[in-house]
């Protein structure tokens, strides 16, 4: 689904949750600390060879799919998810971006391509940075602010302070403002671009140390693949920039929502103390948390991003939601008025955090997304089960106003002499129809699925007409049988979350699902449609099994009353051989 | 939150100017007595300092918006409640003074745009800051305070680099709570405050 949560992001969250579980206890806080105090540093060596050769063969995957001409995007997506090696991150980068085709003899040529056209348009648009020639205004804030562009944790390297990279930075941004003048340059930009830069010199020279290997060919290489990574990545995020204020008001909005499904005390704590969202959200919306974590551990994060496709922006909500509310802090927040909430949330106590923690923090957001879907499917599903249960609530009493109607006349044509009876009937009558008002509002409140059941019961043999001859595509009957049933376990039961296993039975069957592009609908709204189209599916499954069971009995009573009559039929003749015994004894 | 009780009165602070007046640059010198390059403010960073001014316990939150246009947008929330508006502009540029000009107009024109923000009830002072770079400098101490004057507001100027003029905090958590006095002059720290004031103002007659 082209929702939060691709298929192959899921299935890689699966994958690290279950590795996480697997090394628990050693690295992440959360978890219960047993395992370490009792197992004692024996184990703990062992886990750590574990996880050793464990990423060891992680390389050799990815050195594989590499190594292959033409290269398997999709494998590649699915493995990268999971972090990237940092020898292997740039180009799988370039290649998840899609600035690199999968066909590896033409990397070459395209890169040259790419090169030159990045150099044309900066001598189309830059022209030197010579005030004279360029929006003035523009390059002056981007010159303010290049010099301030500070990756966590390279405060006081030369790398961050060389003019060289300055200016790199200073055409990248001026170019791609100019060339998107419907966003243009604001600040808290320069982060993403420099993150780039930082990746893609990784790969010729230690970033921590002197720039003596730098040259200009390098250079030049790099300024250009940085330049079009960003602009492909910045294409996923234009739509919430385009108009800044509501962009960010609408995540941050979002956020809010997530965090009251998790954490409904945190939520309400900040609302309370007067903490809007956005007061903390803006900078994590808008250097997609490059600012939050070390760069080692924002890279991490952002291995993940670029392999979730162009959906990401809308992913990175959730992992935000998550952040959020992170255990301890969550605790800490909960205890603490405005002013220190503010201050807390602006500097994360990240600097401990390592891999996985941000394996962790994936996990969770997947959780988050979850636990939306399920109160998404429960809300569909009352939305939906409430008009059916209401409109065969309302036959029910008509019926029964039919019922009174002819009972009265019935009543007042035979019963002239017990006229005190029929005032009595009367009133009972009245009093059934005051239940049945009192009923239906009960029933808005509160809805089972197996009330459900019996409502669709009722009235199943119009609806299910209706509803299947509105639905063309071809429905996978047994698989959504199998959801059926899962669901409603899962929604009886009170299950904290749905299982994985149905979550993915959804998506299959989404991609029977033609009818609806998914592509073409916003995320949220195609959130919605899908969790529609899945319960009304249901819906008709349950119709279709509730009627073949009405058939059975059917059946079964027919069955049972020829039985009776053959049986009727067979003792007849019985008395009447007796009679003739009789008779003939007689 | 036995910590809400530490204080008698609490004061919002906001900050306004273009970027790299130095606005940051004088919050942390005055909270964290610290001067460094570091990266643009993106978002309202947030600081608070607690203060004894005349035997009155103020905490002042002190709200540094990012001097990007955009985030000038989300302004409602920034200015809600400020009792104190420091408008600081670069004494070497002059556009960043006439941003300052500019920004007082409109705002004090379109007040009602923002909740609670009413020109009556603040304090507003103009920075000059970058006072070590005087060599440059492209605004006169003279035509800052005949814009001050004419608005009725103070001037002063600053050098976080140097740690000079921090003076700024104090004097306008005076005026912050004179303006206090005015408006509430029933509540309890009105009347600690005009009693702390008029026996520090009977002492100094006296000596």
């Amino acid at each position: 689904m082209a929702l939060a949560f691709p298929p192959h992001a899921i299935q890689a969250i699966l994958e690290i949750e279950s590795n996480l579980y697997n090394y628990r206890g050693s690295f992440i806080p959360g978890f219960s600390k047993e395992e370490l105090t009792t197992g004692g540093t024996s184990s703990f060596v062992i886990k750590e060879q574990k996880l050793e050769s464990k990423s060891k063969s992680r390389y050799g995957q990815f050195k594989f799919l590499l190594s292959q001409d033409v290269i398997n995007i999709d494998s590649l997506r699915y493995l990268s998810w999971g972090g990237i090696p940092v020898e292997q991150r740039p180009l799988v980068w370039k290649l998840l971006l899609n600035y690199l085709p999968k066909e590896k003899n033409l990397h070459n040529k395209i890169l040259f391509e790419k090169k030159n056209q990045y150099k044309q348009l900066v001598t189309q648009f830059y022209r030197n940075g010579d005030l004279q020639n360029v929006d003035k205004t523009l390059l002056n804030q981007i010159r303010l602010d290049v010099p301030r562009t500070v990756p966590k944790g390279f405060s006081s390297t030369k790398l961050i302070q060389s003019t060289i990279l300055h200016k790199i930075l200073e055409r990248i941004l001026y170019v791609w403002s100019i060339t998107n003048p419907k966003i243009s340059y604001f600040q808290g930009l320069n982060d993403i671009p420099a993150q780039f830069l930082l990746v893609f010199l990784s790969q010729y020279i230690n970033l921590y140390g002197d720039l003596n290997d730098l040259n200009n060919d390098i250079l030049e290489k790099v300024e250009a693949d940085t330049f079009w990574c960003f602009s492909l990545l910045m294409n996923n995020l234009k739509n919430r920039f385009i108009d800044f204020h509501d962009g960010i008001q609408k995540m941050s909005i979002k956020l809010e929502r997530l965090v009251k499904l998790k954490d409904l005390h945190l939520s309400d704590h900040l609302t309370n103390e007067g903490c809007d969202f956005i007061l903390f959200s803006i900078r994590w919306m808008i250097c997609l948390l490059a600012r939050e974590f070390d760069y080692a551990l924002s890279t991490r994060l952002w291995d993940s991003y670029i392999a979730h496709g162009p959906n990401f922006g809308y992913f990175h909500i959730y992992v935000c939601a998550a952040l959020l509310t992170t255990k301890e802090w969550a605790t800490y927040i909960k205890e603490k008025e405005f002013s220190d909430i503010i201050v807390f949330l602006q500097h994360l106590p990240t600097d401990n955090w390592n891999i996985y923690h941000i394996d962790y923090l994936l996990v969770r957001a997947h959780k988050i997304f979850l636990l939306e879907m399920k109160s998404m499917v429960q809300e569909s599903f009352q939305n939906i089960t409430d008009q059916f249960k209401l409109k065969s609530l309302k036959e029910q009493q008509e019926q029964k106003e039919l019922e009174e109607f002819v009972n009265n006349i019935n009543n007042s044509n035979n019963n002239n002499n017990n006229n005190s009876n029929s005032n009595n009937n009367n009133n009972n009558n009245n009093n059934n129809s005051e239940s049945l008002d009192d009923k239906i509002k009960d029933i808005q409140s509160q809805m089972k699925i197996k009330n459900n059941q019996l409502s669709v019961n009722t009235n199943d043999d119009k609806k299910q007409k209706t509803t299947t001859t509105t639905t063309p595509q071809p429905i996978q009957l047994e698989q959504l049988k199998e959801i059926h049933q899962e669901l409603l376990v899962s929604t009886l039961s009170n299950k904290e979350i749905i299982s994985p296993v149905v979550m993915e039975k959804i998506i299959e069957l989404v991609t029977f699902n033609n009818e609806i592009n998914l592509l073409n609908i916003q995320p949220d709204d195609a959130d919605k449609e899908l969790v529609k189209q899945v319960t009304t599916h249901l819906i008709i499954v349950m119709g279709t099994l509730l009627l073949v069971s009405v058939v059975l009995i059917i059946v079964i009573i027919s069955t049972s009353l020829t039985i009776l009559a053959l049986q009727d039929k067979l003792t007849l003749p019985k008395e009447d051989d007796n009679q003739s015994d009789d008779d003939e004894l007689d | 939150m036995s910590d809400s009780k530490s204080y008698d009165i609490l004061f919002k602070i906001v900050f306004v100017g273009l970027s790299k007046v130095g606005k940051s640059a004088i919050v942390s010198r005055y909270v964290d007595n610290m001067f460094s390059m570091r990266n643009q403010t993106i978002h309202p960073e947030f600081h608070v300092r607690n203060v004894v001014v005349d035997n009155i316990k103020v905490s002042l939150q002190i709200w540094d918006q990012g001097g990007c246009d955009r985030y000038m947008n989300l302004g409602n929330l920034f200015y809600r409640n400020a009792k104190g508006v420091f408008m600081v502009f670069d004494i070497c540029k002059r556009d960043s003074f006439e941003y300052c000009q500019s920004w007082f107009d409109t705002t004090t024109r379109s007040v009602n745009k923002y909740n609670g923000f009413k020109p009556e009830k603040c304090v507003y002072y103009l920075i000059g800051n970058k006072t070590d770079l005087a060599l440059d400098r492209q605004v006169t101490i003279e035509e800052a305070e005949q814009f001050s004057k004419s608005n009725n507001i103070k001037y002063l100027e600053t050098s976080a680099k140097e740690a000079t003029g921090l003076i700024l905090f104090e004097s306008i958590t005076r005026d912050m709570l004179l303006k206090h006095t005015e408006m509430e002059p029933t509540s309890s720290i009105s009347l600690m405050y005009s009693k702390s004031n008029s026996t520090a103002s009977y002492l100094s007659t006296c000596c």
